[in-house]
């Protein structure tokens, strides 16, 4: 069917020639188009089909539970499923100093069944909140929390058990998600928790904002926290009980207690430190009583709400044009805690800023490859053309071998920036990460000229193995100078990069993507360009223990706070600081009269800190548990080695008369430090499998187009449909 | 002129799927060669010239018949040759959580046969064998993940994306497998290691 003895292509066409080029153009495009879906399509399917398969079936024995604003579950037994108790109602008081809040919630529940249960408490806790106290009181009998230490706390668990007794470790898995079991609730009863906690507040462009969870929406999250030293057989059977299920939970007990409505009444008693130029709310209609002493008092203005949305409330204390301080005190035993808190001047900073001497070190290491060593580029350059004309400044590159750019830190003019950025630019990631060196030249420069502000940026991933080092060789270096890490790609070691920059008395910056590199660096650089407050220092009474030692310098947004303890009760304190080129200082009075809750836990938490620095730093781990277990214990904290244990001390029932389903001894609480976790997992999949099967697509797809010597005859079922251009035919090509 | 283009593109794109795989082996033997070095010298040199990690352990999965060498930290760079342990956690066998992260369709495929119960074996450096046991597996979403770092018992936690056998790279989910220490003291493992050697 085609003419015999002629040259290819052209010739090979039907009569009607150009539109049978046409056509035949139209099919190969539409062959390819439809070949590239098919391939999507299967791509789509194999990836999605293996993920859905296997994780429907282990979701549902991995999930966990997150519920909001507190819910009680009773854990199924032999025939009756697993229900939510109903809850009766919820009454929530926060008090707030400065920028402290302490809030008590307390909680009424039912058991509707005929039936002795047991319950598993779930409340989700705002991020950074610490449960101090946790009491559950039923049928006259009361479970009190405890912080104990760790083993105490396991044996009071284990004993209790042993002996039939309610006991439930309190557990802070993940950091804002807080369980505890409470087990063999009589049948009918009504059950109150109390849970308290503490958390420190955000303050954002001068406002101060809580939010308090309030919904009780349940919500479904596959997979969830993480617990290492659960036995697996418990792990199932929490997964049984403490896994969400929809339709084993809803119907039979939501009518008796009508989740919808669960009233709760609030209140909120706010220490502000300065007068309040508003209270808003967002959420809720709400009354703002002013007291007496300066505080003001906040209600709900329909007194009883149902619990349908979270409280959000924000208020915005009256600083003024120059940088304001408060202090707050809790008065126990004959010892003072107080806080100290010094915000930014409101509105736009102003007042002339020193000029800079701005070191800039770049890791050039091998594990900076990649988007990493771009967005290292990008944001050391951004940063270079932000320096003034009356900066200095210096580059410093490192991975095996250290580099220096200028010998000492140069003049910005015309030619030094050019110079760097080219230096800059010509960076490529390669080699080992030796990382003292460079950050003993950063912090080696000569004594700066009087009237510089000293500031060193740490652009890197900080994947060192030898942290401790380089935090000892910081803290013994930086002198009067600043250090700003600059953590750079998508996993870098976030721990490191804080500590550094507390250290460094400076601020850590986290860049994810390369789109982010301008946003965040101009946020950094114009905080930086213009200090509110430096070298401050607070006199303190002798003897008074303070964290942190040194302080950090008040930059707009974000307010500087420091924890104190001491013997008596100093009428003022006073406070210094240098604005600019001019000297700064208040005088603050300490309220002898008020207490505010808080202060004294806040202080502790910041002193359990800074001995797991000391640890960090070397100290004999021997010798600073019993420092960190003592202050644990004394203000209620559940800390690295202590936690919250809730044993019940009457007994009910003869032992063994039921075990104890979902009270796990799981892993203890990992403390309240968010640097308690780790951070930054990587990537774990290859793009192998994906290039594999597009290779073999792309190679049957060659394969079917491939030209073909015309007479070889070797498919003619091909070659037909080449030149016939008629109809469609299946081609079969396995794509 | 496509048939051409298109060969060339299956190609290029087999080739670089084979030396993700090559690089996972090849990684391996040249890393074998440097922990055998290190270990008679006492310290890790870097396994070639330009190198960013250095091997710290050998992990053994006896039931899966996998053996593996663990580099220092976990940048993509680093994985392509070998499982990464997290920088800032915990030492193998000492007090605390040493996480290691690997791919799931290189290194750490063999996870994807393991059971609760299954033995893992850490050799460190200084000659120390660390036996674990798998005590949990869960699949979680990587950005819900909480990790702790601080743990009672020597504990190793494996993490790698899931599912096994997805075809695309860049899932959100992880695959955590946490082990612990047998048998607890990490000093009394100490001293057996010793008594061996």
């Amino acid at each position: 069917m085609t003419s015999t003895a002629s040259p290819p292509a052209l010739r090979l066409l039907p009569p009607k020639g150009w539109r049978g080029l046409a056509r035949l153009a139209f099919e190969g495009l539409a062959t390819g188009v439809l070949a590239s879906l098919v391939l999507a399509l299967a791509v789509f399917i194999v990836a999605v089909g293996a993920e859905a398969a296997p994780l429907a079936a282990r979701s549902a024995a991995l999930a966990a539970a997150d519920a909001h604003g507190g819910m009680l579950r009773l854990a199924a037994t032999g025939d009756e499923p697993a229900a939510e108790a109903p809850r009766v109602a919820t009454d929530v008081r926060i008090d707030v100093a400065g920028i402290v809040a302490r809030t008590t919630v307390t909680q009424r529940f039912v058991n509707p069944t005929g039936a002795w249960r047991e319950g598993v408490y779930l409340f989700p806790l705002p991020d950074k909140a610490a449960v101090d106290h946790l009491r559950v009181e039923t049928a006259g009998r009361v479970i009190e929390g405890q912080v104990r230490e760790r083993a105490a706390a396991k044996r009071a668990y284990e004993q209790a058990k042993s002996e039939g007794r309610q006991a439930g470790l309190v557990e802070q898995e993940r950091p804002n998600l807080f369980t505890t079991s409470v087990a063999r609730l009589p049948p009918d009863a009504e059950v109150v928790v109390t849970i308290e906690f503490q958390e420190t507040l955000r303050y954002d462009a001068g406002t101060f904002r809580l939010r308090h969870p309030l919904a009780i929406t349940p919500r479904y999250v596959p997979g969830g926290h993480l617990a290492s030293s659960e036995p697996a057989a418990a792990y199932d059977r929490a997964g049984d009980e403490v896994v969400t299920d929809a339709d084993r939970i809803g119907a039979p007990f939501v009518s008796g207690g009508d989740r919808g409505i669960a009233p709760v009444t609030l209140s909120v008693t706010i220490d502000a430190g300065f007068p309040l130029a508003a209270i808003e709310s967002t959420s809720h209609a709400i009354d703002v009583d002013e007291l007496p002493d300066g505080r003001a008092r906040v209600e709900l203005a329909d007194g009883v709400v149902p619990a349908d949305r979270d409280l959000q409330l924000s208020w915005r204390p009256e600083v003024g044009a120059q940088p304001g301080a408060a202090v707050f005190t809790e008065r126990r035993d004959g010892l003072t805690h107080a806080l100290v808190m010094v915000l930014p001047p409101s509105g736009e900073p102003s007042g002339d800023a020193l000029p800079r001497e701005a070191t800039f070190i770049v890791d050039t290491s091998g594990s900076m490859s990649g988007v990493s060593i771009v967005q290292a580029r990008e944001a050391t350059q951004f940063a270079i053309a932000r320096l003034a004309p009356g900066d200095r400044f210096n580059v410093i590159e490192f991975n095996s071998r250290t580099r220096t750019l200028f010998p000492s830190p140069m003049p910005v003019d015309p030619s030094t920036i050019a110079a760097a950025q080219r230096f800059v630019a010509a960076l490529r990631a390669d080699g080992g990460t030796e990382m003292a060196p460079a950050l003993a030249a950063a912090l080696a420069t000569p004594d700066a000229l009087p009237g510089y502000a000293r500031q060193v940026f740490f652009v890197t991933d900080g994947a060192v193995g030898n942290e401790h080092e380089l935090l000892k060789l910081i803290r013994a270096r930086l002198g009067d100078r600043r250090l700003y890490t600059i953590a750079i790609g998508p996993a870098p070691n976030a721990w490191f990069m804080r500590k550094a920059a507390q250290f460094g008395r400076g601020t850590p910056t986290f860049i994810g993507d390369v789109r982010d590199v301008r946003e965040r660096m101009t946020a950094l650089f114009a905080k930086l360009e213009r200090p509110a407050l430096t070298d401050l220092v607070v006199t303190w009474p002798a003897g008074a223990e303070v964290y942190p030692a040194q302080l950090p310098d008040l930059y707009a947004g974000e307010p500087v706070l420091v924890s104190a303890s001491f013997a008596g009760s100093p009428a003022t304190l006073s406070i210094v600081g240098r604005r600019g080129r001019s000297a700064w200082g208040a005088l603050l009075p300490t309220g002898a009269g008020t207490s505010s809750e808080g202060i004294g836990a806040l202080w502790a938490r910041e002193r359990i800190s800074a001995l797991s620095d000391a640890i960090v730093e070397g100290a004999p781990e021997d010798e600073v548990r019993p420092l960190i277990v003592a202050t644990a214990l004394e203000h209620h904290l559940v800390s690295r080695y202590t936690s919250l244990v809730a044993v019940d001390v009457t007994p009910i029932e003869p032992s063994g008369a039921q075990s104890l389903r979902t009270a796990i001894p799981g892993l203890l609480p990992a403390g309240i430090d968010p640097s308690g976790f780790v951070e930054g997992l990587p990537q774990t999949a290859t793009p192998a499998p994906l290039l594999l099967l597009a290779g073999l697509v792309l190679a049957a797809l060659a394969w079917a187009v491939r030209p073909r010597r015309r007479g070889s005859g070797a498919r003619p079922h091909f070659r037909s449909w080449q030149l016939v251009s008629g109809e469609r035919v299946d081609s079969g090509n396995g794509v | 002129m496509l048939p051409r283009l298109l060969a060339a593109a299956a190609v290029a794109t087999i080739v670089a799927a084979t030396a993700i795989l090559a690089k996972a082996h090849v990684g391996q033997a040249a890393l074998e060669i440097a922990w055998r070095r290190a270990q008679s010298m006492g310290a890790a040199p870097a396994p070639w010239p330009w190198a960013d990690t250095r091997p710290v352990a050998k992990l053994r999965a006896p039931a899966q018949d996998a053996e593996m060498l663990v580099l220092s930290g976990a940048s993509g760079r680093t994985l392509a040759w070998g499982p990464g342990l997290l920088d800032g956690t915990a030492r193998p066998g000492e007090r605390g959580n040493a996480v290691v992260s690997a791919h799931r369709d290189t290194h750490f495929r063999f996870l994807a046969n393991a059971s609760i119960g299954d033995p893992l074996v850490v050799e460190r450096l200084d000659g120390v064998r660390v036996a674990y046991r798998i005590v949990a597996m869960r699949v979680a979403d990587a950005s819900r993940l909480a990790i702790p770092r601080d743990t009672d018992l020597p504990t190793l936690t494996l993490v790698t994306c899931w599912p096994f056998g997805a075809i695309a790279p860049g899932g959100p989910l992880r695959y955590v497998v946490v082990a612990e220490a047998d048998g607890g003291s990490p000093q009394r493992l100490t001293m057996a290691a010793s008594a061996r050697r």
